[in-house]
């Protein structure tokens, strides 16, 4: 146990200080392409986490995963990047990066749980999703208790912490601003819109994981595939 | 109504129909019966297209089993499995749950349609009101058999409907079944009782491998 939290603790040291080293090289060049790049490589690296973590078919499941955090990420970026900060440059590397790290890392956990419930609670009740489409729902009917369950056991623990912000623990974001030196209500500004941009972006990208996974994890008689679940 | 022709399922290397051809007309009522890995389950799978025969044909009404017509076929069938284990608390719910559907909308039945169903299938006043905690097995299988006779589709698929089901009940079940001339009954069981009271047997042993 105090040989895995030593090593865990300078691991940590080493890969923080090497991003740091990174990062301060990439604010520097702040090149659009590869900042975009250094994302993409983020999301594709995020999207083979949750497959692997939720346990479920790689070969069936990236494609779909990938699409759909790329999707949710662009939209939300957009939107908070574009809309919000009102950014004259969206891809400047010290909001687009940082930021885009912040909501993938959040997406990431959100999507391994709704996945692997969803699937998982398929492949365990589908005598159920089977009753269902035999007596007359269509896939979506039938697999809409699956979704919602998927859903709550996903969203439930960013909806907790959205709740107790700033009662029982004061978010890592709006600290490191104050320690910068900005105003506490700047930074809780910051920190208002980002729980809220994480909240959105979650539900984004798990309600369009499902979504888009189902295209590819049910055969042409509308019955989940086999080898879905490894 | 329905029909088998040289029809080869197989579950990876093990063949559990090999050559199997069988008609069903409209209005019979069927079971199959045979031993345990026979093939019954497979049988009414098939109908619904839960499992695909790797050769020959399987007919409902004419139409054949495939990707294009599983949809319309399925329009004409209802199906109860053996295993009820929904994640659905409420009976209530649980009776009313294929009415959900957009396609069953029409046929939701009045409270006092559900309770004259419910009462010939020898089930309690208020079940409605219990969770599935509360009632038995077999009590929770006449309650969605029920539910799914109220859909008043042509076909029934039932798979070992009298597992959890007394003597009394089970007969209270096949006679309400047998009233109805126009419904086709499909089920599989190893109940003796329930195969001596339906129109005919399809003996799996002898059909099959």
């Amino acid at each position: 146990m105090v040989k895995a939290t030593i090593i865990a603790v300078i691991r940590m040291s080493v890969q923080l200080y090497l991003v740091g080293l990174y990062l301060q090289y990439i604010f520097d060049l702040n090149n659009g392409w590869i900042n975009a790049a250094w994302v993409l490589a983020m999301i594709i690296i995020a999207s083979f986490t949750v497959i692997r973590r939720s346990g479920l078919n790689r070969k069936l499941f990236i494609v779909p995963v990938l699409f759909a955090m790329t999707i949710s990420i662009v939209f939300i970026d957009l939107y908070f990047l574009g809309a919000v900060i009102k950014l004259d440059y969206l891809l400047d590397a010290r909001y687009f990066i940082p930021i885009t790290g912040m909501l993938i890392g959040n997406c990431l956990s959100n999507n391994i749980i709704a996945l692997s419930t969803f699937y998982k609670s398929l492949d365990r009740d589908n005598t159920q999703y089977r009753f269902a489409i035999a007596n007359g729902a269509t896939r979506d009917e039938a697999l809409k208790s699956f979704m919602a369950e998927a859903l709550k056991k996903a969203l439930n623990p960013t909806i907790a912490t959205t709740s107790v912000v700033g009662l029982i623990s004061l978010p890592g974001m709006m600290t490191g601003q104050i320690l910068g030196g900005s105003d506490p209500s700047v930074a809780i500004k910051y920190q208002i819109m980002i729980m809220i941009t994480i909240l959105v972006s979650s539900l984004i990208t798990v309600v369009l994981s499902i979504i888009i996974s189902n295209k590819f994890a049910f055969d042409n008689m509308d019955m989940p595939k086999k080898g879905m679940i490894k | 109504m329905i029909s088998f022709d040289k029809v080869n399922i197989q579950y990876g290397d093990t063949k559990v129909l090999e050559h199997f051809s069988m008609q069903i007309g409209r209005g019979e009522k069927v079971a199959l019966s045979g031993p345990s890995g026979s093939g019954k389950s497979t049988i009414i799978n098939a109908i619904m297209g839960f499992v695909t025969a790797s050769a020959g044909t399987i007919k409902v009404n004419d139409t054949p089993v495939n990707p294009e017509n599983i949809r319309s076929i399925r329009k004409n069938i209802s199906w109860l499995p053996q295993e009820l284990s929904f994640n659905i608390k409420e009976c209530r719910r649980l009776a009313y749950l294929p009415f959900e559907f957009q396609a069953n909308h029409s046929h939701k039945p009045t409270e006092e349609e559900m309770n004259k169903m419910l009462s010939e299938f020898l089930l309690p006043e208020g079940i409605l009101q219990r969770t599935t905690d509360e009632i038995s097995g077999g009590q929770k299988q006449r309650l969605m058999l029920a539910s799914i006779l109220l859909l008043k589709r042509p076909i029934l698929l039932l798979d070992e409907p009298t597992s959890a089901l007394d003597a009394l009940s089970a007969k209270a079940v096949l006679d309400y079944i047998n009233k109805q001339p126009e419904l086709t009954m499909v089920s599989s069981s190893h109940d003796t009782g329930w195969t001596q009271q339906v129109t005919k047997v399809i003996d799996l042993k002898k059909s099959s491998l």
